[in-house]
């Protein structure tokens, strides 16, 4: 005899993305995928915000680079550096301004120019063959004093450093050789405040992040943390510091992106490696995508990203919630930043998303009087985009989303149940949408696979009355007029399948939302040897 | 666990992580304070002799020295003048040279 139906709940979605772990053994508060989500707080999916033109300066090149420059006593200047294709150089645009300005052109067209702000300048690099460039809000001009080409450039402790001055090594230069200037003065760069760390060991300097010490009763000071491909160094004070020290981490990664390398402050520092995304929390450097592993590398019908492409991986972080970001090249994109990985720093976990508009770099704009704001600068179009700024659409298209669960079982994947029903839970998703399930039934033969649709219902609003309203005495005599339109629904799935085990892939298309759970209701049949499906 | 509890964790263990590093570079530092080259570091007023370093000019070996630079407690670049013709340069003791030679 049949028994009852019992409820098989999903109502805590917060682990996010696990890609590698059977559907059956996955955390219980995981999913298969999660694309264009972001975690929620409460726990649950909520579709990700849009992305915004916030303005187009006017070139296609791809826009390689982003950064706010503030000089003493003046306003902030949003500069980006558009990417060139040889023989035409880089060129510096200024977008606070309306229309934007061309500023300039660079002195290459090198693939990952950078902008630090030092000594009331913005200083770019444009790769270790190419002469330090300064921009004064004036004019560009080329350092001097010395000054090194460098792949890497860093503010540390006022003095201006370089990292990977030379594709070769010569003299005291070399794709090694760490170098700084003098104390504020970006054009002098003495030849006794350079050291080469790990000197020809075949690998190059890969990046510099600055890495923030807080402790109690300690005043705060701030290490250089040195990248190369397959390690990393910690550069504690400056050259001629009684105590200036570089030591190796206990690390077998490094940095494959340079411009990946982010402190979270409060978490530690993040980056692509060969292996992965890893975090170093200033003790142990640990590997954090492990569970998005073939989003990396491939596998199945997951495409790896482009490795030959690796370098142009860009990332920022969001600053509510905390958030880190990296937008990577993917197989097909040819060098443009398509598939972007987003890490909850509080959950651990990850989600992916995917914008209609491919990127050439990740900026978070922070300017005195403002709230940050994360921008992309678009791969082609000259475009800047806000992202994570609120939007519920994509420059007014509803978002498409998905999720695949984990297996669903009654006992054991391999015994028999009964699939009656799916309820997902959507709120503050707009009326009219369209949910699409796909139901995966495991033995796949001789039903793959089942689709249903269901429309969220239009929702009634109170009709506005008059009377006492939110507020005591009403913000009229009659009080204030109250509707009610943000939707709470059930959207109910009919299955009727009879199997081993079953995986539901959630779809739709709609400008916000959010899904808090999923509850299927299985009826589990007696144990049989039978694994075909009987309809 | 929830999120608020989730977020307090995560500082706890920043915290741990913030004062661990804090202390390996407190002892560190105390470490290289006592190496040879750091206690034996040249007074840029008085004259120094250092009989394997020549001057490349007159081949003399003492200097006035008026940077001093170590790594990890180890002397690596000096910044020096000869006494006696007064060249300025800077050696580096990694690779035993005269830089800019």
């Amino acid at each position: 005899m049949a028994g009852p139906l019992k409820p098989i709940p999903l109502f805590d979605l917060s682990g996010g993305e696990n890609t590698v772990a059977s559907p059956y053994v996955l955390g219980r508060n995981q999913s298969q995928r999660v694309v264009n989500f972001i975690l929620d707080e409460h726990g649950s999916l909520r579709v990700r915000d849009g992305m915004d033109t916030l303005t187009t300066i006017g070139t296609t090149d791809p826009i390689a680079k982003m950064e706010t420059y503030t000089r003493s006593n003046s306003a902030a200047i949003r500069l980006a550096i558009a990417r060139a294709t040889s023989p035409a150089l880089n060129r510096l645009w200024n977008w606070t301004a309306n229309p934007p300005t061309d500023l300039g052109a660079l002195a290459s067209s090198t693939a990952m120019p950078d902008i630090v702000l030092f000594n009331n300048e913005a200083i770019i690099t444009e790769g270790n063959t190419v002469t330090l460039n300064s921009y004064d809000a004036t004019a560009i001009t080329q350092l001097t004093g010395g000054a090194p080409p460098s792949a890497h450039i860093a503010n540390h402790l006022n003095y201006l450093w370089g990292w990977n001055t030379n594709p070769t090594t010569a003299g005291i230069q070399g794709p090694s050789s760490l170098r700084s200037s003098d104390l504020n003065n970006q054009n002098s760069w003495p030849a006794a405040s350079q050291t080469f760390i790990a000197r020809d060991d075949g690998q190059q300097g890969q990046g510099l992040g600055l890495f923030t010490i807080a402790e109690t009763g300690i005043s705060p000071e701030a290490v250089l943390i040195a990248f190369k491909d397959f390690s990393l160094y910690q550069v504690s004070g400056v050259f001629g510091a009684t105590a200036f020290a570089v030591q190796k981490v206990k690390s077998d990664m490094g940095c494959v992106a340079p411009r990946t390398i982010q402190f979270l402050a409060g978490f530690g520092m993040m980056r692509l490696t060969h292996r992965g995304f890893a975090l170093y929390d200033g003790v142990n450097d640990t590997l954090v995508s492990e569970e998005i592993r073939p989003r990396i590398f491939g596998r199945d019908d997951i495409t790896p990203i482009d490795w030959s492409q690796v370098a142009m991986a860009s990332a920022t972080q969001v600053a509510n919630p905390p958030l880190y970001v990296c937008s990577c090249p993917v197989t097909s994109s040819s060098g443009a930043l398509r598939r972007v990985f987003v890490y909850d720093l509080v959950r651990r976990a990850w989600t992916i998303n995917e914008y209609p508009n491919d990127q050439a770099t990740l900026a978070l704009i922070l300017e005195a009087g403002t709230l940050p704001i994360v921008v992309a600068g678009g791969y082609t179009g000259g475009v800047v985009y806000e992202l994570f700024g609120g939007d519920a659409t994509d420059d007014g298209t509803d978002i498409s989303w998905l999720v695949r669960t984990r297996g669903i079982i009654a006992g054991s994947p391999s015994e028999r149940m009964y699939v009656r029903r799916m309820l997902a839970k959507f709120y503050d998703i707009p009326e009219g949408t369209t949910v699409q399930a796909r139901f995966y039934a495991s033995p796949t033969a001789p039903i793959t696979q089942k689709i249903v649709e269901k429309t969220v219902p239009i929702v009634t609003p109170i009709a506005p009355f008059l009377g006492y309203g939110l507020s005591a005495w009403g913000l009229s005599p009659y009080g204030a007029p109250v509707t009610e339109n943000v939707t709470d629904v059930d959207l109910n799935f009919d299955v009727g399948l009879k199997c081993n085990a079953i995986i539901a892939e959630l779809s739709g298309t709609s400008a916000g939302g959010r899904l808090r759970g999923i509850e299927f209701h299985v009826r589990q049949m007696p144990l049989t040897t039978a694994t075909l499906q009987r309809n | 666990m929830d999120y608020e509890q989730l977020k307090q964790k995560r500082q706890d263990e920043w915290r741990e992580k913030q004062h661990a590093l804090a202390m390996n570079l407190q002892s560190l530092r105390a470490a290289i304070l006592e190496r040879e080259d750091v206690k034996q570091k040249p007074d840029p007023k008085s004259p120094t002799s250092f009989p394997n370093v020549a001057c490349p000019i007159c081949q003399e070996t003492v200097f006035l020295v008026s940077k001093w630079v170590t790594i990890n407690g180890i002397k690596h670049k000096m910044v020096c003048s000869c006494v006696h013709c007064t060249y300025q340069g800077t050696y580096d003791w990694e690779f035993s040279r005269w830089l800019g030679l």
